[in-house]
C-alpha cells in the first residue's frame, strides 16, 4: 500500500494498464496455446491410431483371403471322393493357388503326413513332415487355421524363404468315409511385408508384429527394432492398446492391435515429433504474441497517461512556482474535465489571493497613514513652543525647580513619545508621559487644576498601544475644566477586570450633554471631522488595532464631571 | 458461537453426503461382440434386467470389430474397471484380454465364443459361459429324429420321395466357425449314429443373417425346390429368413385357427429367440433349440458376484475344470 502512494499518477496509470493486460493476454495467449497444443495432440494421436488401424485392416484382408481359400476348398472338397476325383482336386487347387499371388503352394496330407495331394513336389518323407510345427499345431487345435511366423520351407524341391505356413485340419472323402487331414497353404510374406513398407509412420516410424508367444513375425528393422530394442519391451508390456514412448530420442505414438485370427499383434511406432515442434514453434509465436501486445499496450498506455498527466503536470507545476511565492503563475485551462475544474479553481484562488494582498497592501497603508498622523500629532510645534514659551518664562522668573521639572518632564514627554519606535509600551510608561503631559500643562496654566493617577503595580505592566491618553487629556483640559474652579481636578484611573482594561480619564467641569456625547459617538465612528480630532483619531486606532472589542466610553454629568474611558480587551494586547 | 456451530453442522452434512454418494457399488462392462445379434442383444437386456442395483453394468456394442472392442476394453482397463465380460469378436485374439487382467488384476469372464482353452489357462480368475454348440447340434438331431417319426428304418409322411433318407440343407453361420461347424457337424453326425441317412443337398452359409439366408432360398429353391426334405439352420435368425422366404412365395398354406397346416418342410433352427417361437408355435418352423439366454445372464450374474463379493463362495451352476458354465439347452417343437 506504501508503495502506492509513492507512484505517480502516471506511473499508476501505465503500471496498472500494464499489469491488467499483461494478466489478461498472459492468459489467454495460455489458454489457447494449450487449447491448440491439447488440440494437435489428440488429431495426432488419433491419426497414429487411424493409421494402426488401416494397416490392421490391410493385414486382415491378406489373412482373410486366406480364411476365404481354405473354407472354399474345404466347401469343394466335400464335392468330390479323393479316390476317384483327384485330377479334379489338384485342378482346384491349383487354380487357388494361382488365384492369389501370395500363394505358392497349397498341399493336403494325411494324419500320417502323406502327402495326398499338392501343387508343388514335396520332397520330405512323411516323418519329417509330422515332426514340423505347422503340421502338429494344426492337429492341436483342429478347428482353426494356423499361422506360422515367417520362416525358412523346405520341403519343397527349391527351399524358400519367408513363407508363412497357413495349417488346418481339413476333412475329405475317400471312399465315402470322412476323412480327416492336414491342409498347408504356404504364402509368401514378401506381401504383407511389403505391406508395412507403404505406411507414412514418419521418420524412424516402424511396425513389429509378434505371434500370442511375443515371438517376432516380422520386424521393419530386425536390427534396430529387433528382441533387445525398446519397442519389442514396449510391445511385450502393453500387450495392445495405445501409448507413447521416447524411441532413440524420437517421441513415438505406439498402437497395438491384434489381426483377426492370427493371433498376431500388430504395433505401429508413430514419429510424433511434429507435435513438439508443432508445440514449439505454438510457443515461439504466443510468446511472439505476448511480448508485441505487451509492448505495444505499454506505449498506448504511456501516451495516455501522458495526455491525462500533462495537464495536472502544469498545474503541479503552477503550484510550486506558487509556493516559492511566485503569485502570477495563472495556468491555461487544459486537459480533462476534472482537470480543467481544478485548474479553473486555482487560477480564481490565484485571483483571490491578488485582491486579498491589495487590501492587505490598502490596509497596511491606511495604518501607516493612521501612525503618520498619530506620529504627526506627537510632534505638535504648537505644545512645543508654548512649552518653551513656558520655560523662558519659568526662567526669567527664576524659578528653577520649577524649571528643572518641567524640562525633565517635556524629556520624558518626547522620550515615550518616540519609545523607540515601539508601538506598545507598558502601561506605566504611558501613565509617565500622562503624567508629564499634565505636569507641564499645568506649569502652563499656572496651577490650575490638580491631577492625579491611580493604576496598581499588576495593570501597569501590561503592554498598551502607546499616546492614546494624551489626546482625551487635550481634551479635559482645552474643553473640560473650568480654569477658574481652583479645585478643578483630571483624574487617571486604569482599572482591568477578566476581559478588559480601562484606562479613564475624569476631568471636573462643565460636563458634555448626552446630546454631544451620541454626535461625538457619531462622530468618532463615521469619521468626520468635527472638533474632536484627538478624540476621533484614538478611536480609531484602538479600534484598527484592538478590534470590535475596543471601546471609546463618553459619560458625564453636568456641570460636574466627564469621564472618557478607554476600553481595551486583554486578548488582544499582544504581549 | 452459534455459527461456529452452523459451520461444522454444515461441513458434517456434506462430509456424510458425499460419503453417502460415494461410489462403492462395483463396475462391470459388458462388451458385445455386435448388438445388432438379436440373441446377444438378448443376453445384454437379461443381464441389466437381473441385475437389481448390485452393481453399476454397463453394455458396449463392439460391431463386429475386433479393433473398437480393443479400444473399448483399453479404455476400460484405464478406468479401473472392477470385471469385464467380454464377448469376443475374434475369439482367437481374446489371449490379450487375459494377458492384460493378468497385468491390472482384472476378472474376466468371456461368454458364447469360447476362447481356446490354452489362452484362458494362465488366469485364474478367467473364466467362460456359454452353451456347448455340439450338444445343440445333437438336440436338433434329436428333435429332427422326432419330427420324421423317431423310426429311422421307417420315416412318416416327410420323407417325401420315400426313400428313407432324409434330403438336407444346411444353412451354416459361418465358414470355420466354432458355433457353426460344431453344430453342423453334431446334428448330421447325432442323426447318423441314430441310424437315420442323412443327403446333404447343400451348404450355404448365411452369416447368421435372416436377410443373408432370405437371399439363398432363392437360389436354393431354384435347384432343389421339391427334394428338400429338411432344412438345418444353426441358428434362428437364418431359419426365420428361410420361413420369409418360403411364405413370400406361397409355399405354406393358409392359416387355420392360427395354425399353419400345409408345410414344404421340417425348419429346425437354434437359439430361441421370439420371433422363432412365433414361427414355431403357429407352425412355419418346427423347433429350435433354445439357447437360454436368461439363464446365461444368470449365471453370469452369479458368478460375478461370486468373483467379486467376498462372502459369496458358493454358485448354484457347476463350475467344470474351475473355468467352464455350460448352460444346458433346451428344446422347443411344434405341437
Amino acid at each position: 500500500m506504501k508503495l502506492i502512494k509513492e507512484l505517480s499518477i502516471q506511473q499508476i496509470i501505465i503500471t496498472s494498464i500494464t499489469i491488467i493486460l499483461a494478466i489478461s493476454v498472459i492468459t489467454s495467449a495460455i489458454s489457447v496455446y494449450n487449447i491448440i497444443t491439447q488440440k494437435t495432440i489428440e488429431l495426432v494421436y488419433d491419426q497414429a491410431s487411424e493409421i494402426n488401424k488401416q494397416i490392421v485392416l490391410n493385414y486382415e484382408n491378406y489373412t482373410d483371403r486366406v480364411k476365404n481359400i481354405t473354407n472354399i476348398l474345404q466347401k469343394k472338397t466335400f464335392e468330390y471322393d479323393i479316390n476317384k476325383d483327384i485330377e479334379q482336386l489338384i485342378e482346384l487347387f491349383k487354380l487357388l493357388e494361382e488365384i492369389e499371388d501370395d500363394i505358392v503352394a497349397i498341399t493336403l496330407f494325411n494324419t500320417n503326413g502323406e502327402v495326398i495331394l499338392s501343387t508343388n513336389n514335396i520332397i520330405l518323407d512323411r516323418e519329417q513332415i509330422v515332426n514340423k510345427q505347422w503340421y502338429q499345431n494344426a492337429k492341436f487345435n483342429d478347428n482353426i487355421i494356423h499361422f506360422s511366423s515367417p520362416h525358412r520351407q523346405d520341403i519343397y524341391e527349391v527351399p524358400m524363404e519367408e513363407i508363412i505356413s497357413c495349417s488346418k485340419i481339413f476333412e475329405y472323402n475317400s471312399g465315402g468315409i470322412t476323412k480327416r487331414g492336414v491342409l498347408l497353404i504356404d504364402m509368401n510374406f514378401k506381401g504383407l511385408s511389403s505391406l508395412s513398407k507403404i505406411t507414412n509412420l514418419g521418420e524412424d516410424g516402424h511396425i513389429i508384429i509378434v505371434d500370442v508367444d511375443d515371438k517376432i513375425v516380422y520386424s521393419s528393422d530386425n536390427y534396430k527394432y529387433g528382441y533387445n530394442s525398446k519397442s519389442y519391451d514396449l510391445v511385450k508390456e502393453t500387450i495392445f492398446g495405445s501409448t507413447n514412448a521416447v524411441i532413440n530420442g524420437t517421441s513415438m505414438a505406439v498402437n497395438i492391435n491384434t489381426i483377426s485370427s492370427t493371433r498376431w499383434r500388430i504395433a505401429t511406432f508413430q514419429n510424433i515429433n511434429t507435435i513438439d515442434e508443432g508445440m514449439n514453434r505454438a510457443l515461439y509465436t504466443v510468446i511472439l504474441l505476448v511480448i508485441a501486445t505487451m509492448f505495444i499496450t505499454f506505449l498506448v498506455a504511456y501516451f495516455v497517461a501522458k495526455v491525462i498527466i500533462n495537464p495536472l503536470k502544469k498545474l503541479n507545476r503552477a503550484i510550486v512556482k506558487f509556493q516559492k511565492g511566485i503569485y502570477d503563475s495563472k495556468v491555461e485551462v487544459q486537459g480533462q474535465k476534472e482537470v480543467k475544474i481544478v485548474t479553473i479553481g486555482f487560477n480564481a484562488m490565484i485571483d483571490k489571493i491578488h485582491q486579498l494582498m491589495d487590501e492587505v497592501v490598502k490596509e497596511q497603508e491606511s495604518k501607516r497613514k493612521t501612525e503618520l498622523s498619530v506620529l504627526q500629532n506627537q510632534i505638535n510645534p504648537h505644545f512645543l513652543y508654548n512649552t518653551l514659551d513656558c520655560i523662558i518664562w519659568l526662567a526669567e522668573e527664576n524659578r528653577n525647580e520649577d524649571l528643572v521639572e518641567t524640562v525633565n518632564a517635556l524629556s520624558t514627554y518626547f522620550r515615550v513619545s518616540l519609545s523607540k519606535g515601539k508601538q506598545f509600551i507598558p502601561i506605566s510608561e504611558e501613565l509617565r508621559h500622562i503624567e508629564s503631559y499634565m505636569l507641564i500643562q499645568r506649569m502652563r496654566y499656572n496651577n490650575s487644576f490638580s491631577y492625579s493617577i491611580e493604576c496598581s503595580e499588576i495593570v501597569s505592566k501590561y503592554k498598551i498601544m502607546k499616546l492614546i491618553l494624551q489626546p482625551l487629556v487635550e481634551n479635559a483640559i482645552y474643553h473640560g475644566i473650568d480654569k477658574d474652579d481652583k479645585d478643578s481636578y483630571i483624574k487617571i484611573v486604569v482599572k482591568d477586570d477578566d476581559e478588559y482594561i480601562t484606562l479613564s480619564v475624569i476631568n471636573s467641569g462643565y460636563g458634555i450633554t448626552d446630546r454631544k456625547i451620541q454626535d461625538l459617538y457619531q462622530m468618532m465612528s463615521e469619521g468626520y471631522d468635527n472638533g474632536s480630532v484627538g478624540m476621533k483619531n484614538v478611536y480609531q486606532r484602538i479600534k484598527l488595532f484592538y478590534g470590535e472589542k475596543a471601546k471609546l466610553l463618553i459619560e458625564s454629568e453636568l456641570d460636574e464631571y466627564t469621564t472618557v474611558s478607554i476600553v481595551i480587551p486583554k486578548d488582544r494586547l499582544g504581549n | 458461537m452459534k455459527s461456529r456451530w452452523i459451520i461444522i453442522s454444515i461441513l458434517l452434512l456434506t462430509i456424510i453426503l458425499f460419503t453417502g454418494c460415494d461410489d462403492s457399488k462395483k463396475n462391470i462392462a459388458v462388451l458385445l461382440y455386435d448388438q445388432e445379434d438379436p440373441f446377444i442383444k438378448g443376453i445384454g437386456d437379461r443381464l441389466i434386467e437381473y441385475n437389481n442395483t448390485d452393481y453399476n453394468i454397463t453394455i458396449y456394442d463392439c460391431k463386429k470389430s475386433q479393433i473398437v472392442q480393443n479400444e473399448i476394453a483399453e479404455q476400460l482397463y484405464e478406468d479401473n474397471i472392477d470385471l469385464l465380460i467380454i464377448n469376443p469378436v475374434d475369439r482367437l485374439s481374446s489371449y490379450i484380454f487375459v494377458q492384460k487382467s493378468l497385468k491390472e488384476d482384472v476378472p474376466l469372464i468371456f461368454f458364447n465364443r469360447e476362447p481356446l482353452k490354452e489362452d484362458l489357462k494362465p488366469m485364474e480368475e478367467a473364466y467362460y459361459v456359454g452353451a456347448n454348440a455340439m450338444e445343440s447340434g445333437r438336440m436338433q438331431a434329436d428333435m429332427i429324429a422326432e419330427a420324421f417319426g423317431n423310426n429311422p428304418e421307417n420315416l412318416n409322411k416327410f420323407d417325401k420321395n420315400n426313400d428313407n433318407i432324409i434330403q438336407c440343407i444346411i444353412l451354416k453361420g459361418e465358414q470355420g466357425h466354432q458355433d457353426a461347424e460344431e453344430r453342423t457337424t453334431a446334428v448330421i453326425e447325432e442323426l447318423e449314429n441314430k441310424g437315420f441317412k442323412v443327403e446333404v443337398l447343400l451348404t450355404k452359409i448365411a452369416n447368421w443373417n435372416e436377410e443373408e439366408a432370405y437371399r439363398h432360398m432363392n437360389e436354393i429353391m431354384g435347384i432343389y425346390e421339391n427334394n428338400i426334405e429338411l432344412l438345418i439352420s444353426n441358428n434362428d435368425a437364418m431359419a426365420i429368413g428361410a420361413v420369409k422366404y418360403l411364405k413370400d412365395h406361397g409355399y405354406y398354406g393358409k392359416e387355420i385357427n392360427g395354425v399353419v397346416r400345409q408345410i414344404p418342410f421340417i425348419i429346425v433352427g437354434v437359439d430361441g429367440i421370439d420371433e422363432a417361437i412365433e414361427y414355431i408355435e403357429k407352425g412355419y418352423m418346427y423347433g429350435t433349440i433354445i439357447n437360454d439366454s436368461s439363464n446365461i445372464a444368470k449365471a453370469m450374474l452369479e458368478l460375478s458376484k461370486y468373483i467379486l463379493d467376498e462372502n459369496v463362495n458358493n454358485l448354484s451352476y457347476e463350475l467344470v475344470d474351475e473355468k467352464y458354465i455350460w448352460i444346458p439347452y433346451k428344446n422347443f417343437s411344434f405341437e
